[in-house]
């Protein structure tokens, strides 16, 4: 049981309707689930098993409930949801009779390149479970899982979180453990019809209870194969044909044949495909190598018409890139969302995080935040997301006793929030600059909270020397303490944005009465090097009510007098202690 | 006696025969004279409180020194010393000038400036709730936000009326409430500066005031507090008191209380367990 092969029986159907809610309504046919969807990564979809139609429903527009959907291939109903099922379509049917029975079944044709992408994400998934994983077209994978085994707690185990994981990025599945990869693909594709022969058989210890799926070696292995149809194995119809003239129903009949006689009627190929199915040939296969982005498309199955229905979509695909995430152990700081319509060009939507995340809740709470107000400007018809380059992510550290000892970086998860609903501009951190023009003595910056080291005030600013040596000596008295951080006692605590031109009255400057200069001023001229150049003379002005405020006169050109600045305390007091 | 230990640990149960609290609740303003005015001797620790102001520079100036106290990793309510945590500007008016804040003890690293607009209150909110900021503030003046000083061609808003508070920020008695909650859940402070228009209208914070520029500094009128007296009238130095606030110096702000005072929890919902173990904490703290 050294492989273990997973078969998707509704992978055509599944591409589709991935977008909606399980329907939970018991289902005549193939197509229900006989597994519970993982707990926290479906919760709503757990929540849904209690009412059917209230907490899923709810997040979807009339058109998206449950209504039967079928996939054709050349006119040929090839798969049906559990709705369809209802209404008599099976398999097989011809898309015009299929028709004929239901006036609102929607037959959506069968998209190859979809599936074949659904099913190289889910490699890329299973890469967590194995190294070596496989693809086997059109509908399962084959991953080596005898190193696996004591990790994940033996095969029962690997074969539970295995179909737990699949049922949470919503999938049906078979899975089946067996020593050799064809044989594993064989018995996972042959399903349910073969557990049924077998337990029909003698060999019921085998399928009992937790031992499902498991073939535990190639005596077992044996035993199995001989009790599935001949049909299970990939001949072409007219070798079966010959098969049953042979009379030989069962793979075990064929394997009691002489296999010199069986080259010579199937051919060689078939004969080595045997061997390989019994373990008596190697059999090589090529590994899927996971892909360094992350890229993903939903189709829905509905147009959706307004933005916050697509959440529920939106999450499929955000839980797959989890777990390709979790698998690689890796993050993503930007999603790039696109929202295709019938025609004109996608809604594109980027979502950003302060740091490399992989968390889905994260994820889905910044999404549900920009969806809420995302405006379409056309129906949605499909989702597609991809990442930038997938980087390494180390997990958080977790403390021994988280309660008394804090984490040293606080979740970014607030900056994300806020970024997400106001816009990546609106939310900034602040930090002086040594320059003596007010303007550039400050500058907004990326907030990061790095601990806190023995120097207080500003990270070091640009061009501090040359703003030392370019100083005029009327503008600096005295050298002032935590000059080199751009820290000044001597400024106001709030500074205009752009100057206040203030009215003068018998050439005084004038606010609600006139303006007392107080003693003094600071000349300010400097900057004639580059694009800004200043020269003004500042004063600690105050108003008739005692307020304090950062007035200057302008030098250059016209002149005049400006607002610059509001004190709060009194700039003169605690300069330099 | 388990009663009275119950009706003990409780501060927003005022008991007229008790005499107030031996041991301070609050967060020192920097201020000598507020702290003795103030209920806790301070800021209330969880919950909201407002200072009305006219004048942009008093109404920051009165607040200067409890921001160098948190910059510096001391009150950290729920938090542990070392530990960063944001301080939370949503709405400033103009722009907070770096080198003053710097020179006066602030540690910029730990700014976090949030033009939200109409979503101010929202956004505090998000601050409060989140458990990584030390403090929020929010100025909720219609002018409030300098970038929309850049939009509205610069104009030079002194004071502002109460309507274009509610209809531009969000700011509804509603939103207050839930700001006030949100507070005293999280047990992080809320400090809402307001136009003096809002003086008028009911709050739920737990404490008001006033405060304009004045010759001599600020002129402080407390207008509401919760479990102590209001209408005093106070003026404070331009400066804060030297041993209180203003310039960081170690043991500064430090919620303290002497052995065998009884350090009381701020109504923050907490369970015994992680209150007592605070509470020991605290006691070990330096004294000043």
């Amino acid at each position: 049981m050294n492989w273990l092969a997973l078969h998707l029986p509704a992978l055509a159907l599944e591409v589709y309707s991935r977008a909606l809610p399980p329907d939970r309504a018991p289902a005549p046919a193939a197509g229900r689930r006989s597994y519970p969807p993982l707990a926290g990564a479906d919760a709503r979809a757990a929540l849904a098993a209690d009412g059917p139609d209230t907490a899923v429903t709810a997040d979807l527009p009339a058109s998206a409930q449950p209504q039967p959907l079928a996939v054709s291939e050349h006119d040929r109903i090839i798969a049906c949801n559990a709705a369809a099922a209802r209404l008599g379509i099976v398999p097989a049917l011809s898309a015009a009779a299929a028709r004929a029975l239901s006036a609102q079944l929607r037959i959506l044709p069968r998209r190859p390149a979809a599936e074949r992408a659904a099913l190289s994400r889910l490699a890329t998934w299973a890469y967590g479970f194995s190294d070596q994983v496989s693809l086997a077209p059109p509908a399962a994978l084959v991953l080596e899982a005898g190193r696996s085994l004591k990790l994940f707690g033996g095969a029962v185990a690997l074969r539970r979180r295995v179909l737990d994981g699949v049922a949470g990025l919503g999938w049906q599945a078979r899975c089946v453990l067996a020593p050799t990869p064809a044989a594993a693909l064989v018995l996972a594709a042959a399903g349910e019809a073969a557990q049924l022969n077998v337990r029909a058989g003698t060999d019921a210890n085998e399928t009992a209870g937790a031992g499902a799926g498991i073939v535990a070696d190639h005596a077992a292995l044996r035993r199995r194969l001989a009790l599935l149809p001949v049909a299970a194995l990939d001949f072409t119809a007219a070798q079966l044909d010959d098969l049953q003239r042979m009379g030989i129903g069962r793979v075990g009949e064929l394997l009691r044949l002489p296999r010199a006689g069986l080259a010579e009627r199937l051919g060689s190929d078939r004969l080595q495909q045997l061997e390989c199915l019994l373990g008596e040939r190697p059999d090589p296969r090529r590994a899927h190598v996971p892909p360094t982005r992350f890229r993903a498309t939903l189709e829905l199955p509905a147009e959706v018409p307004d933005a916050p229905a697509l959440a529920f979509a939106c999450r499929r695909l955000i839980d797959e890139l989890a777990a390709v995430l979790y698998a690689r152990q890796a993050g993503v700081q930007h999603l790039h969302w696109r929202f295709h319509h019938a025609d004109g060009p996608p809604t594109p939507l980027v979502l950003g995080s302060a740091a490399p995340a992989r968390d889905p809740q994260h994820w889905l709470a910044l999404l549900r935040e920009r969806l809420d107000r995302l405006r379409l400007a056309a129906p949605v018809r499909a989702i597609s997301v991809s990442s930038e380059r997938l980087r390494p992510l180390a997990p958080a550290d977790t403390e021994l006793f988280p309660q008394d000892i804090g984490g040293a970086t606080p979740d970014p998860a607030l900056l994300d929030r806020l970024r997400a609903r106001l816009g990546w501009t609106a939310v900034q951190g602040l930090a002086a600059v040594a320059d003596h023009r007010p303007e550039r003595a400050w500058r907004l910056g990326e907030p990061s909270l790095a601990p806190a080291g023995p120097r207080r005030g500003a990270p070091p600013a640009a061009g501090r020397g040359r703003a030392a040596r370019e100083q005029p000596a009327q503008a600096q008295e005295t050298v002032v303490p935590g000059a080199a951080t751009g820290a000044r006692r001597d400024r106001p605590l709030w500074l205009l944005a752009a100057p206040v031109a203030l009215s003068l009255r018998d050439g005084r400057p004038w606010l609600d009465g006139p303006l007392d200069l107080g003693a003094g001023c600071e000349r300010i001229d400097t900057g004639w090097w580059d694009d800004c150049p200043v020269a003004r003379d500042y004063y600690a002005a105050r108003t008739i009510a005692g307020e304090r405020l950062w007035i200057y006169r302008e030098l250059r050109g016209a002149g005049g007098w400006f607002l610059h600045g509001i004190f709060g305390d009194d700039p003169a007091a605690g300069d330099g202690d | 006696m388990q009663l009275d230990q119950l009706l003990a640990d409780r501060t927003d149960l005022w008991r007229g025969h008790a005499a107030p609290p031996a041991a301070p609740t609050g967060l020192p303003t920097g201020f000598r004279a507020l702290d003795a005015a103030l209920a806790g001797q301070g800021w209330p620790a969880a919950g909201l409180s407002e200072v009305l102001s006219a004048h942009a520079g008093a109404g920051l100036a009165l607040l200067m020194p409890l921001l160098a106290a948190f910059s510096h990793g001391h009150q950290c309510r729920g938090g542990y010393p070392g530990q960063p945590r944001w301080l939370l500007w949503v709405g400033p008016p103009y722009i907070p000038f770096a080198p003053a804040l710097a020179a006066r003890g602030l540690d910029l690293r730990r700014m976090l400036l949030v033009h939200a607009g109409a979503d101010a209150a929202w956004a505090a909110e998000q601050g409060l709730r989140s458990g990584t900021c030390a403090a929020v503030l929010a100025w909720t003046g219609p002018g409030a936000g300098w970038m929309d000083h850049h939009a509205h061609g610069q104009r030079w808003a002194r004071a502002g009326g109460i309507a274009g508070e509610r209809r531009a920020n969000g700011w509804t008695p509603a939103a207050l409430r839930r700001l006030q909650l949100a507070a005293a859940e999280r047990s992080t402070p809320v400090l809402l500066v307001r136009p003096l228009a809002a003086a008028g209208e009911t709050s739920p914070a737990a404490l008001r005031l006033k405060v304009s520029a004045c010759a001599e500094g600020l002129d402080v009128t407390l207008l509401k507090q919760r479990g102590g007296r209001s209408g005093q009238r106070l003026r404070l130095p331009a400066q804060p008191d030297a041993d209180s606030g203003g310039e960081p110096r170690p043991g500064v702000g430090v919620v303290s209380a002497g052995p065998g005072i009884k350090v009381q929890a701020v109504g923050d919902g907490l369970p015994p367990a992680p209150l007592a173990r605070r509470s020991r904490r605290r006691r070990s703290a330096p004294r000043r």
